[in-house]
């Protein structure tokens, strides 16, 4: 790009007429050649105030363009299929001119790119947003490309348009598809308390304070009453545990039915995580040559969406052992082994 | 102002303007004019509902339908017309539009429609209305085709009825005054000078070739009468109060009074047959004058004591090129490419010194007259061979008129004697009054019925007496039609000449001095004087006219050369070179002169040059002044900041842009990151600083700053 232009010009714009432009052109170009042919010289202001009107709306349009800039806000869980809201704000930087009619596309790399946010004026120094809904097709990383900004203002003899930069990445989340008989399972199968001290919610013992422990721990009605520091020790809570078991190595010749059938698993993966640690189990998920991480219960499920997002359907190596002791949800062949326990 | 109701008044004043151009040129007859008008006003009130009615556009489509099938009737019955009638439909167009003003499109098919007849109108006047109306048209275009392209791109952004989250919808948007203000239609208003500029310059450079195929040429001609081949008696000195300025002579320099008076006669056509109540012309076919250059000689070759006179006449219906008196030739610019015979207006010399033009185009013409100011040169020259005994034939009736003469001249032998006689008698005020109340001729003798009984009259009264009573006594005479006197123009700079300026006089054959000017019509009395403000607007919208019909209607390939040439004499003398004179814009023109354009053209540099560069320190000012804005403790905790960042980006936890500070740190904590405590210490004082405006404490940046680098190095 040449040197001498400012930063923000040297962003390559480019056009395509509009109907109603292509006439105008049309209509000049005629009336140019109209008056060249007769010499009628008001033929001549004519053409010359149409053909100012061309050069106005390039210079126009070049300026509802210049010095924007857009946001995206990704939401934080988006899940594939279902429709989640993208933010985008669009920041006037100059200092005195309006921006009107700016059209901005959100570029989603390998994704329809039909998402447009529509910003009737954008006063100078300030911000407008809007948002879309995006339905991502299937889970995994959804890749943004960055933005085309477009605009049709004044005129609306062509549109013009130029990219600006704005990768982002938003993690997909696999469609939640309910399990049948979670619910249950899970009730059946709930909190067992242990006997030994931890990070429990129950209190065993009260004690002495030592230095180090967490001011919270103070039992303070204790302390008043005996006046000196007491503290609360807690009970370790050991909830079950609940394994879920995925196979996914895709077997050689499979069809889009196994692929199909893999999601469905990943998705019903995906709903029994978290009404498992919504009901206080500790949950992890095997596959093969990779494990999630172990959510204690009552922990937010995302840990595990992230994990079963990004499992892909070659998984090599030997399918990850279950935790011992730990509850199993067989998913492995395709088919709801239902639950058993691991030796 | 809601968005709607300023659409809707400029797209009125827009549409209103296209409907006004309909009206140039005369096309539309003043009862579908006014029927225009009325429906324009009446779609003003077409509101609400009704707009949204599907009856309601059905019937105007219908409407629509059954006046077009109604125009082709009229063509056909009426045996043409098909230009005023395609017009009346292109307003009734623009009517259904008005009327049916649903959608965005509507909008724009008014706007497209008026661009059209504004495009029309160009072949159908040259008049100074189409300035202001081209004006008006240049600021109003900006706004209506602004806001009809909003409004579809609100139609199409905006939903119809309100979503359930309580977002605007369609009807909301339009009636919000915040999209657009004062400050929009004033920009919008400023555009126009641009515009006008980039106009002008497209009008000034682009090629005036005109190849002539499709020349329409459908100007309407100013109507003059007592130029063509006959003239009534009485059918032309009755225009005493018309103050339309036909001919505008500009002299060199002032004129006294006396040479204004002797330069403002402008001879126009002679008459030489006189049947008892109209005036003809025996021989209306002209000669083709041969130029010398583009000089034609009337008597002789101009000299330097002569004066030029510039004249400009607008289009008449009689291509007569008005000729002041003492005329010794006349010079006619050429329009096209030079030594074209294609673009060269074709002067004619008719008989009794008839001098016409013949252009293709339907412009008026602008020419020169070489007038010699000596009195014995004021005699118009004779035509030997044309010039004969039919000047001394006499209309049968006339014999009192002819006793009259002869009983005036009685015993005087020496024709200047006796034609002094006969204008004693007719200029005597106590026995003939001028008078426009013409007197009733109705089966009588015109001329008898004025010498012996009315005894008052116009010029034609008075010229045709005199020319009648000189043949009786035998001396040739003929009647002359032309335009005697006028008006300085001080804005302009010359003698405007009015339609009321008509006038009437004689020409007499007197042995050895050739064709004497005489006039025997009495100075008027009731002649039209407008004065105070009104003749002075008048004389500056004249001004205006004759700037608007020489500087941009008359503009053409030779003007446009001198153009050229001129901003090439100014290019040379902006590189200073001096061996090469400025060639003269005109080459008739007297060398000028010559300014010191070199230094002014060094100054208007040096003035550009300061300029762009006191706009480039103003812009880095105000960037630098942007950046220093920022509080002494903002730039440190933001230098403090992106050394987190950088140290998060090396581990793997890079924060995403979509992301903001906080909510970055957050999330770091809840995913248990080791250094959250130190991520979410240095955000916090980060915040607090750039955009709380929060001190620093030095010891805390300081112990910060530290803990940082241990990461640094643990990582």
């Amino acid at each position: 790009m040449p040197w001498y232009l400012p930063r923000d010009k040297r962003y390559r714009r480019r056009l395509t007429f509009t109907r109603e432009g292509k006439l105008f052109v049309f209509v000049t170009l005629a009336l140019g050649f109209a008056a060249v042919n007769t010499g009628t010289n008001l033929m001549y202001l004519m053409f010359g105030f149409m053909l100012s009107l061309i050069i106005l709306s390039g210079v126009l349009s070049e300026h509802a363009l210049r010095q924007l800039r857009v946001v995206r806000r990704l939401p934080t869980r988006a899940f594939a299929g279902e429709p989640s809201l993208v933010e985008i704000g669009v920041t006037n930087l100059k200092r005195r001119l309006v921006s009107y009619s700016i059209e901005v596309t959100d570029q989603a790399l390998s994704q329809p790119n039909d998402r447009r946010c529509y910003f009737l004026k954008v006063a100078p120094g300030s911000e407008q947003s809007t948002s879309y809904r995006r339905v991502a097709a299937r889970r995994g990383l959804m890749r943004f490309g960055g933005f085309r900004l477009s605009t049709r203002f004044p005129f609306a003899l062509f549109e013009k348009w130029r990219e600006l930069d704005g990768e982002g990445e938003l993690l997909v989340y696999p469609a939640l598809l309910p399990h049948p008989f979670t619910e249950g399972a899970a009730q059946e199968e709930g909190d067992q308390a242990g006997t030994s001290r931890g990070r429990g919610t129950e209190t065993r013992e009260l004690r002495d304070y030592r230095s180090g422990d967490e001011m919270r721990a103070i039992h303070w009605r204790r302390t008043a009453t005996l006046g000196k520091p007491v503290v609360r020790e807690f009970e370790r809570e050991a909830a079950a545990v609940l394994s879920i078991l995925l196979d996914n190595a895709r077997p050689r010749g499979a069809t889009d039915s196994w692929d199909e059938a893999f999601e469905q698993n990943v998705s019903r993966a995906a709903y029994v995580a978290e009404r498992a640690l919504s009901r206080n189990y500790t949950v992890e998920i095997c596959a093969r040559g990779s494990r999630s991480l172990l959510l204690a219960g009552g922990s937010p499920p995302d840990g595990l969406w992230r994990y079963l997002a990004l499992l892909p359907c070659d998984g090599e190596g030997e399918l990850q052992a279950p935790k011992r002791g730990a509850r199993i949800l067989d998913l492995r062949s395709n088919v709801l082994a239902g639950l058993a326990s691991a030796a | 102002m809601s968005f709607s109701r300023l659409q809707k008044l400029v797209t009125y004043l827009l549409a209103g303007l296209g409907l006004v151009s309909l009206g140039f040129g005369g096309e539309i007859p003043l009862v579908a004019l006014l029927g225009l008008a009325a429906g324009f006003v009446a779609s003003w009130f077409v509101e609400g509902r009704l707009l949204t009615r599907r009856w309601w556009g059905r019937a105007i489509t219908a409407t629509l339908c059954v006046a077009l099938v109604a125009q082709v009737a009229r063509g056909f019955l009426m045996g043409g017309g098909w230009l005023g009638l395609a017009m009346e439909f292109a307003g009734l167009l623009t009517l259904s539009r008005l009327a049916n003003r649903r959608t965005a499109v509507d909008y724009q098919q008014v706007a497209m429609l008026a661009f059209i007849q504004m495009i029309a109108a160009t072949v159908l006047t040259t008049d100074l209305s189409y300035a202001a109306v081209f004006v008006v048209f240049v600021i109003a275009t900006p706004w209506v085709l602004t806001l009809a392209h909003l409004r579809r791109e609100i139609e199409r952004n905006y939903p119809v009825e309100s979503d359930t989250d309580g977002g605007a919808d369609l009807a909301r948007v339009l009636a919000s005054r915040r999209i657009v203000d004062v400050s929009f239609l004033s920009w919008t208003a400023l555009l126009s000078l641009p515009m006008l500029a980039m106009t002008a310059a497209v009008f000034v450079f682009f090629p005036r070739i005109g190849l002539g195929m499709l020349n329409m040429g459908g100007t309407r001609a100013q109507h003059v009468s007592g130029f063509g081949s006959d003239v009534e008696l009485g059918g032309f000195g009755v225009i005493r109060d018309d103050p339309t300025v036909v001919v505008r002579v500009v002299p060199p320099r002032e004129l006294s009074q006396q040479e204004a008076r002797r330069v403002l006669r402008l001879r126009g056509t002679a008459f030489d047959q006189y049947d008892g109540t109209r005036w003809t012309r025996s021989s209306s076919e002209g000669v083709s004058m041969q130029p010398i250059g583009d000089y034609y000689p009337l008597k002789r070759m101009e000299s330097d004591s002569d004066l030029t006179l510039k004249l400009i006449l607008d289009r008449l219906d009689e291509p007569v090129l008005f000729v002041p008196r003492g005329t010794v030739g006349l010079r006619m610019p050429q329009r096209g490419l030079p030594g074209s015979r294609r673009d060269r207006i074709r002067v004619t010399r008719g008989h009794g010194l008839d001098i016409r033009y013949d252009s293709k185009d339907e412009l008026g013409v602008v020419y020169e007259a070489v007038v010699s100011l000596d009195p014995g040169e004021g005699d118009v020259p004779v035509d030997r061979e044309l010039d004969d005994d039919r000047y001394l034939a006499l209309p049968p009736g006339h014999e009192r008129v002819l006793t009259l003469a002869q009983k005036l001249t009685a015993g005087i032998a020496d024709p200047v004697e006796q034609v002094s006689a006969l204008l004693r008698h007719l200029r005597d005020e106590k026995r003939y009054t001028y008078s426009l109340e013409l007197p009733d001729t109705r089966g009588k003798v015109p001329l008898e019925v004025f010498l012996f009984d009315a005894r008052r009259g116009h010029c034609e009264y008075f010229s045709s007496a005199l020319a009648i009573m000189l043949r009786a006594i035998g001396i040739p005479s003929r009647n002359v039609t032309g335009y005697a006197g006028g008006e300085y123009n001080p804005y302009g700079g010359y003698y405007g000449v009015r339609q009321a300026d008509a006038h009437s006089w004689v020409e007499a054959l007197l042995p050895g001095r050739g064709w004497v000017v005489i006039d025997p019509t009495p100075p008027s009395r009731e002649s039209f004087q407008p004065s105070g403000l009104f003749r002075n607007v008048r004389a500056m919208l004249d001004a205006m006219r004759a700037y608007w019909m020489t500087r941009v209607v008359g503009y053409d390939l030779q003007k446009q050369l001198r153009a050229l040439r001129e901003l090439r004499a100014f290019f040379r003398e902006l590189g200073f070179s001096k061996s090469a004179p400025a060639e003269s814009a005109d080459p008739g023109e007297q060398t000028k002169p010559e300014l010191a354009r070199g230094p002014l053209a060094l100054g208007g540099l040096a003035v550009a040059g300061l300029a762009l560069a006191a706009f480039v320190l103003v812009r880095r000012r105000g960037r630098r002044r942007s950046q220093d804005e920022l509080t002494a403790a903002a730039r440190e905790a933001r230098r403090l900041y992106l050394e987190l960042e950088r140290h998060l980006a090396k581990v793997g936890h890079g924060r995403p842009a979509h992301v903001t500070p906080e909510a970055h740190a957050r999330a770091l904590s809840a995913a248990g990151f080791g250094a959250a405590a130190e991520v979410n210490e240095v955000t916090e004082l980060y915040v607090r600083a750039r955009y709380g405006a929060a001190p620093l404490d030095p010891a805390r940046l300081t112990s910060l700053r530290a803990r940082l680098r241990a990461l640094e190095h643990a990582a």
